[in-house]
């Protein structure tokens, strides 16, 4: 005896399923028909499409146009359907948190910005977009979030092997060699031996190796002892070994310097002066001007942040660090100060 | 914040070096976190930000380990 309810139930139950299926598929990615019946059909088994299934998938398209507003495209040039938009099958939804987490992620990795690596990521926040009500897209697409993770292009690309190395030295703490192209060496790499503590990026993308030099071949500027930021990308890839020297419990104690600089009221009076260096303090002065002391080992870097000042920073100390500046003011001038005419009345 | 680093050298490095790319998401996130808070930030994430690969995944480690504190702050209340 038959049972015409339950069997439409079940009918029912199964077109749904089979039409759910379609739609999943379809998000994975623009797929053939055939790549669709296949997908269907190894999910339902025999509950799948019959031989001749094209009609009863074309059945499939218009009821998932028609009753859940859903878009899906033939594209002719490729062969492929593509779905637009879910239409009433957009399930996803998320609280405000995360909406705002999405915009973040979403002005982070902005459509057509070109980066390889992220590809992905983009590939993924469409995905998960679409599967939002539209509403909540539009919501999203109104959101400019303040916060983005800044991307950096056109940093040279850091060997993963070089990478992995300095990491796995660091880690072992043990001595690490390799050649080393520095800005002072102009097309011959020097060997480096030096004692690894760890791997430390800056805002403009470039990684470095914090490091102290034990010895370097043949000798140059640098002094031994000396903590030293290696660009990552300028170490020669296939050169790094990893010595068998253990390093000591305590690290080489590194020269310290005390600085201390003022900047001008232009750049403090907001007091919102920004702390680059480690132990910094800060005084702000009646005139908005502000004074800056803090505890640094690497002159070298201390004076590529401060330039960022211009001449609205003036360094006080240590001697050392004023020599540096001292040395670009004269690179500066010999570039530009013959140029500089000044302008006399009347021209 | 606890400071796991005891090496008065290797503190002084490990901030010296993140300090920079802090500072920037610091101004760049809103944070408004003055130099004490930043150094904490750094010595709570530097266990994680050893494992950064790229100044992007700094970046987000620093994020993640700025927002957890910040939740824990406000769990714990006034």
């Amino acid at each position: 005896m038959s049972h015409p309810t339950g069997g439409t139930k079940r009918s029912s139950w199964l077109t749904f399923r089979r039409r759910l299926l379609l739609v999943r598929t379809l998000l994975r990615g623009p797929a053939t028909s055939a790549e669709l019946v296949a997908r269907i059909n190894e999910e339902l088994g025999e509950q799948g499409y019959p031989a001749a299934a094209a009609a009863a998938l074309k059945h499939d398209f218009d009821a998932l146009k028609g009753e859940y507003g859903c878009q899906i495209r033939y594209d002719r040039r490729v062969r492929h359907y593509v779905l637009d938009d879910l239409g009433e099958l957009a399930l996803l939804d998320l609280p405000d948190t995360c909406m705002e987490a999405l915009a973040f992620l979403d002005a982070s990795f902005p459509s057509g910005s070109g980066l390889p690596d992220h590809a992905h990521v983009r590939a993924l926040l469409e995905r998960v977009q679409l599967l939002l009500p539209p509403a909540r897209q539009a919501q999203l697409r109104r959101q400019r979030p303040a916060l983005r993770l800044p991307m950096n292009t056109g940093v040279r690309p850091i060997d993963p092997q070089v990478l992995t190395l300095v990491k796995r030295a660091c880690e072992q703490r043990r001595e690490l060699a390799f050649d080393y192209l520095s800005t002072f060496d102009f097309d011959t790499p020097r060997r480096h031996r030096v004692a690894p503590y760890g791997v430390v990026f800056r805002p403009e993308g470039h990684g470095y190796l914090d490091a102290t030099l034990l010895e370097v071949k043949p000798r140059g500027g640098e002094t031994i002892h000396a903590a030293i930021d290696y660009r990552l990308d300028r170490i020669v890839p296939g050169t790094v070994e990893i010595l068998p020297a253990a390093l000591p419990p305590e690290r080489i104690p590194a020269p310290r310097y005390h600085i201390r600089y003022t900047l001008a009221p232009q750049i403090a009076r907001r007091r919102d002066v920004a702390s680059y260096f480690p132990d910094t303090r800060i005084a702000y002065h009646a005139d908005g001007s502000a004074t800056v002391t803090a505890t640094v080992t690497n002159l070298w870097q201390t004076r590529q942040i401060l330039l960022r000042y211009g001449d609205g920073c003036v360094v006080q100390a240590p001697p050392e660090l004023i020599e540096l500046f001292v040395q670009t003011a004269r690179g500066l001038n010999a570039i530009y100060g013959a140029r500089h005419e000044p302008e006399r009345p009347g021209e | 914040m606890s400071d796991p680093i005891e090496d008065p050298g290797q503190r002084q490095r490990l901030l010296e070096g993140w300090l920079p790319l802090a500072q920037e998401a610091n101004q760049g996130y809103g944070w408004e976190l003055d130099a004490a808070a930043l150094e904490g930030l750094i010595i709570s994430a530097a266990p994680a930000l050893g494992l950064a690969r790229s100044s992007f995944e700094a970046y987000a480690i620093l994020w993640g380990v700025y927002s957890r504190l910040r939740r824990d702050d406000l769990n714990r209340g006034p």
